[in-house]
């Protein structure tokens, strides 16, 4: 027998502190999957593919697990979805600009996070998020993250403190010159014609 | 501070947009089925970050692009130097030992196109700028086509919401004939088949049955099953 496969054999399996703490990949899939969904469709601004996103961010964990101390696994994956999304988004505009791929081809892509109805609801819906999503990409991403998990996804100023980590006045502000940021936007899109 | 769709005293035209923007996106629904596609493809895909070997190819498919010399080896690059680079992206990569193999032979040959395309044209080169252009024209890019399949699809909505199914069905055959990997082609199948159905039009059941087949997991399924029962009756 090899040297190495006999070292690893005869190895006492201890578990460390770490490793007791840390869930599986497959516990962590299981109870955060819609949680990593939501904080990337905030990330992301409504346009981006939820289900791509959510794959990547997945591909993420489960490549580094091993590094994860086990501590604060909601605050962890938070952050790999931002830095995810925010790589995702930076590869995209890179696409765009050197393969000459039109910025609306993406925003056309299928999100696949709406609700079985009507058909006819759903396109109405993906007009509006499309819209939606024009406008919200204009705004800082900052901004726009503490926007979306606050008015769309229904987060408590509270929560998205503890997810960023910050002060809850900090949220407070970003929230406030989010707000001032859309309105205006939305003022421009109406002065332009594009909503009513 | 509340939500500013719960602000319900002002008249703030703008105010009252942005709340009715707002009404039409919910937050994100739980879904199963979004859960087992994502785990599925998880599963299957064994794609790893690029390896810091292959990251020269990548550099020297965008020098290429940027001196116009890729314009010139269109043998080796197929339309545009990203799209050399994206398929490598794509791939799967079985093991590291294939794609940095793989890597290192498109770099030498791209060095060697390279070299022979210089040594070859060095005479008569057209400045990179042209080249350049040249590559611009190659790219498969269609302005405008997205928005152009958004319009009919926008206007079928329009005939249907006025009660017109059958121009609605029209425009939809022919986003669906147009895009055929348009991002709205499971909706435009579902609401032809919804008009059909509307109308009593035996094509109904014949829709249905195309759309179970094409999306035998897909959101209209209730729908389509619903339509199938109606026409055995």
């Amino acid at each position: 027998m090899n040297v190495l496969v006999q070292r690893l054999v005869s190895t006492p399996v201890v578990l460390s502190e770490r490793d007791a703490k840390v869930p599986t990949f497959e516990q962590i899939y299981a109870a955060w999957f819609h949680e990593v969904a939501r904080w990337v469709r905030a990330f992301g601004g409504l346009e981006a593919d939820v289900e791509d996103l959510t794959q990547e961010v997945f591909m993420v964990v489960r490549r580094k697990l091993d590094t994860f101390d086990g501590r604060n696994l909601p605050g962890w994956l938070y952050r790999v979805a931002q830095r995810t999304v925010r790589d995702y988004r930076r590869r995209a505009w890179f696409r765009r600009i050197f393969a000459g791929k039109p910025a609306e081809a993406e925003a056309e892509s299928p999100s696949g996070w709406m609700r079985a109805a009507d058909p006819g609801e759903i396109l109405e819906q993906r007009e509006a998020e499309k819209t939606l999503g024009q406008i919200l990409s204009q705004m800082s991403a900052v901004r726009r993250t503490a926007f979306i998990l606050f008015e769309v996804e229904g987060y408590s100023g509270e929560e998205i403190a503890e997810l960023e980590g910050i002060p809850l006045n900090t949220v407070w502000t970003r929230l406030h010159h989010a707000r001032k940021d859309f309105i205006q936007l939305v003022q421009k899109a109406r002065a332009e014609g594009r909503i009513s | 501070m509340r939500p500013l769709r719960e602000h319900t005293d002002s008249m703030d035209p703008n105010l009252l947009a942005a709340q009715a923007l707002l009404a039409k996106v919910g937050p994100l629904e739980p879904s199963a089925d979004r859960q087992r596609r994502v785990r599925l493809r998880l599963d299957s895909s064994s794609r790893q970050p690029l390896p810091p070997l292959l990251r020269p190819a990548l550099i020297a498919a965008v020098l290429l692009a940027v001196t116009g010399a890729g314009a010139k080896i269109g043998g080796v690059l197929p339309a545009s130097p990203m799209k050399a680079v994206e398929e490598l992206f794509s791939k799967p990569v079985q093991s590291l030992a294939e794609p940095v193999a793989q890597a290192k032979a498109s770099t030498q040959a791209l060095r060697a196109k390279a070299v022979e395309a210089r040594a070859d044209e060095a005479p008569q080169a057209e400045p990179p700028a042209a080249g350049a252009s040249h590559a611009r024209k190659a790219r498969p890019a269609a302005p405008g086509a997205s928005s152009e399949s958004a319009k009919l699809v926008v206007e079928a909505m329009k005939a249907r919401r006025s009660g017109d199914s059958a121009r609605a069905s029209k425009l939809l055959k022919e986003y669906q004939r147009k895009y055929p990997e348009g991002a709205l082609q499971e909706e435009a199948l579902a609401l032809r088949m919804e008009a059909a159905a509307g109308r009593g039009d035996a094509s109904a059941a014949k829709l249905a049955r195309q759309y179970l087949s094409r999306y035998p997991n897909g959101r209209f399924r209730d729908q389509a099953q619903r339509v199938l029962a109606s026409a055995k009756h």
